[in-house]
């Protein structure tokens, strides 16, 4: 009897023991990220050429960086976009990731509380080197004249153009390209004669969540902006509501394809249900690929900057950016691990570019092999056009309170007026309770 | 050589705890000085201790928690706390619009899915027969309610998705019919979850049905029948009043289920369209995790809890009068 408990006790004590005896040879890094769980595929990846989407690139990142060195180990954990839900849990159980991505206009919101470790000092000696970032992507996570995080692409809406639906309704230019509308009157005549020559809509968007697509239409106004002169929002104004009712007459007039959520909105396009289809930067590479697919009905694909309706070019847009939390009990040995593997993530933004984001550093937005990229040049003013979300704490609200609202007005619950009114009650409730 | 055997391994495991007898021998011989009732109430309260302990840790203790939280304003992460009184429920009860539209929509879904029960009343009747094979049916409708709310929110999601993308719509595009919007227009999305509820949850209601039918004496229908009752006047006269407790039941725990939907909203319709389909619990995550703002979230909470005593006193008083809750 004796015997067998000591057996059972030491059995007990190898098990506690065994394990941090194994891992304490290298240093654990927790690696927080949405982009999708692909693990199955890209797994066991470690070269960076065969990675490709988002994910794929992502996981292949991770993998190559622990397969390159054998002193820290980066263990990703995949949450669902974007992230905040779980960000915040950890933060308040004060188990926080040692780096994740996040939107970089939610840095303010988090910055403000503290709850980021500011970079501007560490990051020389992790060779990383600030002033490469370019000063669009830079805006992004700074705050208060402070670094809180290093952007990993600049992202926005753009126009995904299905070249020959348009060659069929006689939009082409002679060299074959499409024949880009500017201004309004230009863009609803390209509408009329699309839907005249193929009974079909000219262009689609996920119409349950307006608010990017209505932002860029309010900022291409003169003087038109979301933020008031004292940091409150704005979003019941003259602009916005021109913005909101041209939306709603695209639908009426049958000119947009109607009642789609994210989805369905890209197989509508994909499947050539429509001439044209806005969508981000981080779909490039993917429909891309399709035109590559024999199987796939997408032949001829451009990508255009988001389509300009009134007096300016400008594009909603945001930022993935590499921020290390604060919290819980700092152990330097990790942030310098962390550091490490941030400092290999900037090193390796060109790859992050294949996926259609637009990249972060001046060095390689310079380069050959960026420019080289399909169709990078098509897009090429998107960003001189893009347009940050306003740098407040309510920013956080901003996307959900106005898709919520533009979208009862787009479905006919409520009055273009009455929605951005109710919107703007809201969102000053939310900035006054901060 | 060492055999090992479970029963050896479990007399090991009890072994370890001979490092209390110091503790429990003493005790031991003050208990058997007790008179017996005694004797009883303490080992009673013995063996509820450990639960008593857990359930005080994670269910008592967080309701007071959420009182004091209300009181605050506190957020997630556990920054900016500051006691600020009654302030979050003057908030809510003033002027949070989007509140009070998520009140009267879990309203609308409690209304929507007390036909649950009756449905549940259904399949029970039609399955309290004495048919070969009739277990294998029993388990089919029940089994539904088994399966994680995540993966019925997203089965029906694809079923009534609003384009083509849909199974419904997909077979009405073959008759070059539709597509409805199902999920993207306010009534039709209230409907579809409503829908989805009553799917998943019909089978606990069916099961407690069956088993209040199967407690019914066999000997009051013999009776009926030799009195010349017919099938309606028995199911009249025997059948429902012999299901009035299992009924008083379900209607409690069905409103109480109702009022506190969440799953299914949070993934099929994230409370869209246009906050059409956001019930309470989905604004309380929404404002709790994603506003940062955790008291101003069990302010809602304490208002929820408050309404919901209330109708479970209501309903319990309701019943004691007919003679149920007795």
């Amino acid at each position: 009897m004796h015997r067998m408990k000591a057996l059972l006790v030491l059995a007990m004590l190898l098990a506690l023991v065994a394990v941090p005896v194994a891992a304490q040879d290298a240093t654990e890094i927790t690696f927080m990220r949405f982009f999708g769980e692909c693990a199955d595929e890209f797994g066991e990846t470690t070269d960076l050429s065969e990675a490709y989407g988002e994910c794929g690139i992502i996981q292949t990142l991770a993998n190559s960086f622990n397969a390159e060195q054998d002193e820290i180990v980066v263990n990703t954990v995949v949450v669902d976009w974007p992230g905040v839900t779980e960000l915040n849990a950890n933060l308040a159980a004060g188990t926080p990731p040692d780096i994740m991505v996040l939107h970089g206009r939610r840095i303010p919101n988090y910055a403000s509380r503290g709850l980021l470790t500011p970079l501007g000092d560490v990051l020389a000696g992790a060779g990383i080197d600030a002033d490469d970032l370019t000063d669009s992507a830079r805006g992004f996570v700074e705050y208060n004249g402070e670094l809180y995080g290093i952007p990993l692409d600049l992202h926005g809406h753009l126009w995904h153009i299905n070249v020959g639906l348009w060659e069929q309704a006689g939009l082409v230019n002679e060299d074959g390209s499409p024949d880009i509308p500017y201004g309004m009157d230009a863009f609803l005549s390209h509408a009329e004669q699309f839907k005249e020559a193929t009974g079909l809509p000219f262009a689609g968007m996920w119409t349950n969540g307006l608010s990017r697509n209505w932002m860029a239409l309010v900022y291409q106004q003169e003087g038109g902006t979301v933020e008031a002169d004292d940091g409150m929002p704005n979003v019941n104004n003259e602009a916005g509501l021109n913005a909101l009712n041209f939306l709603i007459m695209l639908r009426d007039e049958g000119h947009i394809t109607d009642n789609v959520d994210y989805p369905a909105s890209e197989e509508i396009f994909l499947n050539g249900e429509n001439g044209s289809h806005v969508n981000g930067t981080w779909v490039v590479n993917f429909y891309d690929n399709q035109v590559a697919d024999p199987e796939a009905p997408l032949k001829n694909y451009y990508v255009h900057n988001f389509p300009t309706i009134y007096d300016q070019p400008a594009a909603w847009a945001g930022s993935h950016a590499w921020i290390i939390p604060q919290g819980g009990d700092p152990d330097p040995a990790k942030l310098e691990a962390t550091l490490t593997f941030l400092d290999y993530l900037n090193d390796n933004n060109i790859e992050w570019a294949r996926t259609g984001h637009s990249a972060v550093n001046t060095s390689v937005v310079e380069s050959d092999v960026y420019n080289g990229y399909p169709h990078r040049q098509e897009y090429a003013e998107f960003v001189p056009s893009a347009v940050i979300p306003p740098r407040e704490n309510w920013s956080t609200a901003f996307e959900s309170i106005m898709d919520e609202e533009l979208s009862a007005a787009f479905i006919g619950e409520k009055t273009p007026e009455q929605a951005l009114a109710d919107a703007q009650t809201r969102l000053e409730d939310f900035a006054l309770f901060e | 050589m060492m055999s090992f055997s479970v029963e050896r391994m479990v007399d090991s495991l009890f072994g370890l705890f001979e490092v209390f007898n110091p503790i429990v021998e003493p005790y031991r011989r003050f208990h058997e000085k007790l008179p017996p009732k005694i004797q009883q109430t303490i080992t009673a309260f013995l063996f509820i201790l450990p639960f008593g302990i857990l359930y005080a840790i994670f269910t008592v203790l967080p309701i007071f928690q959420t009182f004091y939280i209300s009181l605050h304003k506190w957020e997630i992460m556990g920054t900016n706390i500051r006691y600020i009184g009654l302030k979050n429920f003057e908030r809510l009860l003033t002027r949070d619009t989007q509140f009070h539209q998520a009140f009267e929509q879990t309203i609308l879904f409690v209304a929507l899915t007390i036909p649950i029960i009756f449905v549940g009343l259904f399949f029970a009747l039609m399955l309290n027969r004495p048919i070969k094979g009739i277990g294998i049916f029993r388990t089919i409708f029940y089994l539904p309610n088994i399966i994680a709310v995540t993966v019925i929110g997203l089965i029906w999601s694809r079923v009534f998705a609003s384009s083509g993308r849909g199974l419904i719509n997909a077979f009405l595009e073959q008759f070059n019919a539709g597509p409805i919007p199902f999920l993207d227009q306010g009534d039709l999305a209230t409907l579809v979850v409503s829908f989805t509820t009553l799917w998943w949850t019909v089978g606990f209601s069916m099961l407690i049905f069956l088993a209040g039918l199967q407690d019914i004496s066999q000997a009051l229908y013999d009776a009926a029948k030799v009195d010349g009752a017919n099938r309606w006047q028995q199911f009249r006269h025997i059948t429902i009043p012999g299901l009035r407790r299992p009924f008083a039941f379900l209607c409690i725990l069905q409103v109480i289920a109702s009022f506190q939907i969440f799953g299914q909203v949070d993934v099929m319709t994230g409370g869209g369209p246009a906050g059409n389909t956001r019930t309470i619990v989905y604004n309380i995550f929404e404002t709790s995790f994603l506003y940062f703002q955790v008291g101003y979230g069990t302010a809602m909470a304490v208002i929820m809890f408050a309404v919901l005593l209330a109708i479970s006193l209501f309903q319990l008083a309701l019943f004691r009068d007919q003679g149920i809750g007795s």
